[in-house]
């Protein structure tokens, strides 16, 4: 379950999830024929390369748009389009990147992701684009830095998240609360919300992710921002067995025991919207997860638009981080495929991906533009916006750093630690082994 | 002559051959070789590392969890799932009347889609909406009310639950078709010598239908040990690995890990438990049945 990034594209409802469940039953009922017959998934191959394939995930429909302006700007030129729901976009391009029939252009997760890419020589550089249309005065050198391996540059992105707090205002107002600053006064508010016949958080983590971000953000406000600086290299200055992380494991322990969550949540789907229901209908007082909250909301509640507002995770005393900071990272982003026959023009078709015109569009959807001075008409939409330009740092998602192998045994020993299974010093030496054992 | 005839018979097998070794036998070989590599998926190298995934494996704490999760599916299938089955069968085909409408009604589950029986399930158990909740609240019983599919103590009795809902009813439907091959005279001889209606079971009915009983225990067997679906999206394996099966947590493997050479191992030892079980299970009834030719 890595890409969180991109989980939100599950909100789309039960029908995408059906057709991915039922592929990815096939995909193991198969797996061995799968493993022979990889490569052959993708649409036909270019014809005299007058044709370029662009893979990209179905929660968004600016694409089919940015490829039109490319086609009508580049005559002769056709973009086939291919758009596949989240999970099972992940194996499809396990086994299609890379062979004839695999994209020009696609769609990625950036981090380890593109690390390893590079290593197996799948994607080429886009520096040459960079240069050509001057993108370094356009990104910002962090939204820059996301695409980048070993200072060159494989990929960009259109937008950026990252996870806050959402809370109903009616009913933050009816029991007379406000925001929270400090971690007791969060713990404050889940206490009175829950005596005033509320479910404080929503929460539904069956597929464990939901409850990683509380991971991700407990473990960068204990252990502060440059926690993941160096997690990812040889030489971890901080390790995941730090007592920072225990700590923050500690205060993930204490929400679960303070009843902050809904009865059974490990139990619930969030791609089912078993959380946002309860949220929505006013039975949670508060919702923890992505901005994509705001694209749900907009598809499934519009009337929450006016009445939810958002805080970050506070800290609490003792934590290396400030409340102020973020957890998060950049999607969709985009790269191009070392197998395109025509790479120049599949940089420019990436660039039409990423450029103003598709920067204003993915604005529309509810998502936050990393295209400098990108206007915002939706006011919550801006908040956000502001609140991570304000960050004094962004955190990653954690499975954009480490590897997915590790990123498993994190969302299980999280799962574990929020159903009260694993002490905060057990997952912890779990995790640490299973970094060991990665890099070893 | 002779040689002509052997010559049809190639040429008959030959496709129904070629599909099967192609599809069946060539992949199980290629999973075996896999499972002596290091493979992160296509366009990457595949790195030999001779037994190593083998000893991962047997050092994995939830790969024994998978099994031993695996093995409590198989036991409650066989010695559960099966007898209900069969109990069905037996009160479908005692029906004084509209035999045909409960066989219908008790065959739906079976009919039905496994994401719609996992969805419908998933419903049954929440914690909030889920009908079981509801129904102990309602009568009084508020404190036995719990998140089914959320805490490790349940959540793999709730899957496998739901998994003998599901699949009884074909089974019975095999016995059902069973029960109505038995000769009727075996019973009216037996009414004649004055046995009641449990010996008329116990030394007719089981006796008589032990083929089918043999055959619906190797479906089940191999049925349960490459379970995944019902699994996989009612829990997909959690809360905490509880209702891992061997099959989710060779898909965890392959397909989130992208650890394609272990997840090739969990399959060979998959392929190798079903294999060496319905040879054990094919020896025994084939031997008993030897034995009761002998007889006479």
């Amino acid at each position: 379950m890595n890409g969180h990034l991109a989980d939100h594209e599950r909100d789309k409802g039960v029908e995408h999830m059906k057709a991915h469940r039922f592929l990815a039953v096939a995909a193991a009922a198969a797996m061995a024929v799968t493993l022979a017959a990889c490569g052959t998934s993708g649409p036909g191959s270019s014809d005299g390369g007058q044709t370029l394939n662009l893979w990209y995930l179905s929660d968004n429909p600016t694409v089919p748009d940015a490829a039109k302006r490319f086609e009508a700007a580049n005559p002769g030129w056709k973009v086939n389009l291919t758009d596949t729901p989240n999970d099972q976009y992940k194996t499809k391009l396990r086994v299609g990147l890379g062979t004839a029939n695999g994209p020009d252009v696609f769609f990625n997760w950036g981090g380890s992701d593109l690390i390893e890419y590079k290593k197996s020589n799948l994607i080429v550089s886009v520096d040459d684009l960079m240069e050509q249309k001057k993108l370094a005065d356009v990104f910002g050198p962090a939204v820059l830095q996301q695409g980048q391996v070993d200072g060159t540059q494989y990929a960009l992105a259109t937008a950026v998240e990252a996870s806050m707090v959402w809370y109903n205002k009616e009913i933050f107002d009816k029991l007379g609360l406000s925001a929270p600053t400090t971690w007791e006064q969060f713990l404050d508010v889940i206490a009175k919300t829950k005596a005033g016949g509320y479910t404080p958080i929503a929460m539904a983590n069956a597929s464990q992710w939901p409850g990683s971000q509380w991971w991700s953000e407990l473990v960068a406000l204990s252990c502060g921002p440059d926690f993941w600086a160096t997690l990812g290299t040889a030489d971890p200055k901080i390790r995941l067995d730090d007592p920072c992380v225990v700590d923050a494991h500690q205060k993930l322990v204490d929400l679960v025991k303070a009843g902050a969550f809904n009865k059974g949540f490990n139990g619930l789907d969030y791609d089912k919207g078993e959380s946002r229901q309860l949220f929505w209908s006013g039975k949670a007082a508060m919702n923890h997860m992505g901005n994509w909250t705001l694209t749900s909301a907009k598809e499934e509640a519009p009337e929450m638009m006016s009445k939810m507002d958002f805080f970050t995770v506070p800290a609490w005393s003792g934590a290396k981080g400030t409340s102020d900071m973020m957890t998060g990272g950049l999607a969709p982003m985009y790269s191009v495929a070392a197998t395109s026959k025509s790479p120049d023009k599949a940089k420019e078709l990436l660039y039409y991906l990423v450029n103003e015109d598709s920067a204003k569009d993915i604005t529309k959807l509810g998502r936050v533009p990393v295209y400098k001075g990108t206007e915002i008409t939706d006011p919550l939409v801006k908040k956000v916006s502001d609140a991570i330009t304000a960050a004094p740092a962004l955190a990653p998602w954690p499975d954009h750093v480490l590897e997915p192998e590790w990123t498993t045994e994190m969302l299980q020993d999280t799962q574990s630690l929020f159903g009260l299974s694993l002490s905060p010093q057990e997952a912890a030496a779990k995790m640490q082994a299973k970094y060991e054992q990665v890099h070893k | 002559m002779i040689r002509s005839e052997r010559l049809k018979w190639a040429a008959f097998l030959a496709p129904a051959l070629a599909v099967y070794a192609v599809f069946l036998i060539y992949p199980v070989v290629q999973s075996g070789v896999l499972s002596f590599s290091s493979w992160a998926g296509p366009g990457r190298p595949s790195i030999p590392v001779g037994l190593d995934n083998y000893r991962e494996l047997f050092g994995d704490p939830i790969f024994w969890r998978a099994l031993r999760n695996t093995v409590v599916l198989l036991v409650v299938s066989v010695f559960v799932q099966l007898p209900i089955g069969l109990g069905l069968a037996l009160i479908v085909t005692s029906a004084r009347r509209a035999r045909r409408l409960w066989r219908g009604v008790f065959f739906i589950p079976t009919l039905m889609s496994t994401v719609a029986v996992a969805i419908l399930w998933r419903f049954v158990y929440s914690p909030d909406y889920g009908i079981i909740n509801g129904f102990l609240r309602g009568v009084g019983l508020e404190d036995l009310a719990q998140g089914w599919l959320g805490q490790t103590s349940t959540a793999l009795f709730a899957v496998i639950g739901a998994n003998v809902w599901q699949w009884a009813p074909f089974y019975m439907i095999i016995y059902v078709a069973a029960l109505v091959g038995l000769d009727p005279e075996v019973y009216e001889a037996a009414a004649l010598d004055g046995a009641d209606g449990w010996q008329k079971f116990w030394h007719i009915t089981l006796p008589l239908l032990r083929p089918v009983l043999f055959t619906t225990a190797i479906l089940s067997l191999a049925g349960s040990i490459k379970a995944f679906d019902l699994v996989y999206i009612m829990t997909d394996g959690g809360p905490s690995n509880s209702t891992e099966l061997l099959a989710t947590y060779m898909f965890r493997q392959g397909f989130t890990n992208y650890r394609l050479g272990y997840a090739s191992t969990i399959a060979m030892v998959m392929f190798l438990i079903t294999f060496v079980l319905t040879v054990v299970v094919l020896l025994r009834s084939n031997r008993r049945e030897a034995v009761e030719k002998a007889r006479g």
